[in-house]
Parts: structure tokens; C-alpha cells; sequence
């Protein structure tokens, strides 16, 4: 991380607003997202505080949103909790691939920077350090477009939020969250080891679904994750 | 389908700090032990597929269940809503054109049937 090596003029400011501005085309997709999840938060019956709290405290619209439908039906709330833990168990994946380059940073630097740490945020890091390697104070970078996907998230849900206490339940938008959640599994399935994963996930959870406290998800959550793995080494063997 | 949500009563307060706190930990906590430890290759490639296997388990019984049975006639709306979503999806990559294409045919089925 040696200032030497990227242009003179480069200093925390201008790279923090490098960082908030390269993001802003990722945000086509943040803030329709953002509407959604906070309108389909209300429709689900939560409170305007308990919205807010859940927009700014979990941030993470996946885990948001496949809360919704376990929260209408009444599942445990360590069911409900744990559901948020896997899915938010990619972010260990794209902090393990950042983490590198925060290493020399202070404790309180890195408490902060992890909460930013978003799929939009790495997907943006990951390209500024594959083209710039060098890239000196990458980390007021990374707190620049976290910063602005936060800000646009939680403005967006909070917009949602507002607009969904007016809508009748006639509209049913509680079903949105179900439709949102297979949209948002697509960046998720690329591969067949993906699509392997989904269809034992899903199909686990569904024939287990007699199961008490919503245990059934747990189960096609861990025999989705398992059959994934299997299968790329299957399709390994074969390539070999 | 009845909603449960008010039953929670103040339990909700605790699963969203339950959320926040496992959300939170998972973002954060290879940063912080960044200095002393990095996670086995293996262990990232399984990881991989935990949101594609997770979600499906969420989506996949909320639209194959119907008053708690395994529905596959075309009176399940929501079965054929959700496929209706997932093909837009697929074929556009938007989000929220799948959403709306989801809504207006479970309202459309809905009105069919009623």
C-alpha cells in the first residue's frame, strides 16, 4: 500500500469520492429493490419502527426479504434467524477474498468497513483492485461506495416503507417477497453445482416440510449446500 | 394465509437483533481476523452455494404448498405466478419486472377463479 506508486493527486478525499461515484450505476438495481423490500416489509404486517430497524440493523435485502414469508407464518424466531445466517454466509465468502488488502488496517477500520461489506461493494472493490492492484487508500475507496449504497438502500427502503403502510392487503404484496426472493436467486445460480444446489435445497425443504418449527428449510438449506459441493467435485472428477 | 406476525409480540424485537447480529458477524468477522487467519479454499467453494440453496428452500414450499399439501393443479396460483416470475427473471435478469409480471398474474388467476 505504498502512495508512491498510483497518481500524486490521490488523497483519501478524492478517493472516497472516486469510490461513492464509481458506484453510482450499480444503484439502477439498489433502489427499485430497495422500494420493494420495504413495501413488501410492511405489507407482511411489521410496524413503521420495526421496518426501520430492520433496514438499518440486518442490511441485507436478501435476508430481509426471506425473512418476510417465515415471519408470516409464524416460524421460531431461531428458524427465522438462522435462515438470515445462511444466507448471509456469502459475505464471508467476498470478505475473505477483500480481507487481504485491509489487513494492515486498525481494529476500528475493519469493525466499520465489514459493515459495508455488500454485494454491490465487493462486486465494484474487486474490479477497482483487479485493474489498479496498487491502489493506494483502497480502503477510503471501499468506505466510499459502501457509504453510498447504504444511503441510497436505506433511503429506498425507507421510501418503501412509507409507501407500503397505504396499500391495501387486498393487493397481496406479501407474495412480492416470494417473487423477490426467485428473482434474487439468479446472480446465485450460474453453474450446474448452483442450479444442483437449488434444486436439492428446494426439494429437501419441500418434502421435509411436515417438519415442526420450520425445520424442514434448515435441512434443505444444509443438503442444498452439501449436494452443491458433491456435485462440483463430480464434475471435477469427470473433467479430469 | 393467516399472518402471524403480531404474534410475536415483542420476540420480533429479538429476531431482528438476531438477524443484525448473525448478518453483522458474517460480513465482518474475517476482516477483523484478518491479521491471523484466512478461510480453507474448501471451505469458500462450499459456502458458495449456501444462498442459492437456502433461498430455494424458502421459495420452493411457499409456492408448491397449498393449505399445507403439495399442489401442483392450476388451482395453486401462486405456484403458477411464481413459475410465471421465475421466467421473467431468467429471460430479462430484472427484478422488479419479474415481481410485477408475478403480481398481475397471481390478481389475473385470482380474478379467473373468483
Amino acid at each position: 500500500m505504498s502512495a508512491a506508486s498510483s497518481p500524486p493527486g490521490d488523497t483519501p478525499r478524492t478517493v472516497y469520492l472516486a469510490g461513492s461515484l464509481a458506484v453510482l450505476p450499480f444503484l439502477a438495481g439498489t433502489v427499485p429493490f430497495g422500494i420493494v423490500t420495504g413495501i413488501a416489509t410492511r405489507a407482511a404486517g411489521l410496524s413503521f419502527w420495526e421496518s426501520v430497524a430492520v433496514t438499518l440493523l440486518v442490511f441485507s435485502g436478501t435476508a430481509q426479504i426471506a425473512a418476510l414469508p417465515l415471519m408470516v407464518a409464524g416460524a421460531p424466531p431461531l428458524v427465522v434467524v438462522f435462515t438470515a445466517f445462511v444466507i448471509s454466509l456469502r459475505f464471508v465468502i467476498y470478505s475473505a477474498a477483500a480481507a487481504a488488502h485491509f489487513r494492515k488496517l486498525s481494529l476500528a477500520w475493519r469493525l466499520v468497513l465489514g459493515y459495508f461489506n455488500t454485494d454491490t461493494g465487493f462486486a465494484l472493490f474487486m474490479r477497482k483492485m483487479a485493474d489498479q492492484p496498487d491502489f493506494a487508500h483502497r480502503h477510503w475507496y471501499y468506505l466510499g461506495g459502501g457509504n453510498m449504497v447504504a444511503l441510497s438502500w436505506i433511503v429506498a427502503t425507507i421510501a418503501g416503507i412509507h409507501a407500503g403502510a397505504q396499500v391495501p392487503v387486498a393487493w397481496r404484496l406479501e407474495f412480492a417477497a416470494t417473487l423477490a426472493i426467485l428473482a434474487l436467486m439468479g446472480p446465485f445460480v450460474r453453474s450446474r453445482p448452483d442450479l444442483v444446489a437449488a434444486i436439492v435445497g428446494g426439494g429437501v425443504a419441500l418434502a421435509a416440510a411436515a417438519l415442526p418449527m420450520k425445520l424442514g428449510l434448515v435441512c434443505g438449506a444444509i443438503a442444498g449446500i452439501a449436494a452443491g459441493t458433491l456435485a462440483e467435485r463430480a464434475i471435477a472428477g469427470d473433467a479430469r | 394465509m393467516t399472518n402471524h406476525v403480531a404474534e410475536y409480540g415483542w420476540a420480533l424485537w429479538g429476531i431482528i437483533l438476531g438477524m443484525a447480529a448473525v448478518t453483522y458477524l458474517n460480513r465482518a468477522a474475517l476482516f477483523v481476523v484478518s491479521d491471523r487467519f484466512q478461510l480453507p479454499p474448501g471451505w469458500q467453494r462450499a459456502l458458495r452455494f449456501a444462498p442459492a440453496a437456502a433461498l430455494s428452500a424458502i421459495a420452493i414450499p411457499d409456492l408448491f404448498l397449498h393449505q399445507g399439501q403439495i399442489d401442483v393443479s392450476l388451482d395453486n396460483i401462486r405456484l403458477i405466478a411464481g413459475l410465471g416470475g421465475l421466467m421473467i427473471a431468467v429471460l430479462t435478469h430484472s427484478s422488479v419486472l419479474a415481481i410485477t409480471v408475478g403480481m398481475l398474474v397471481l390478481h389475473g388467476l385470482q380474478r379467473l377463479a373468483g
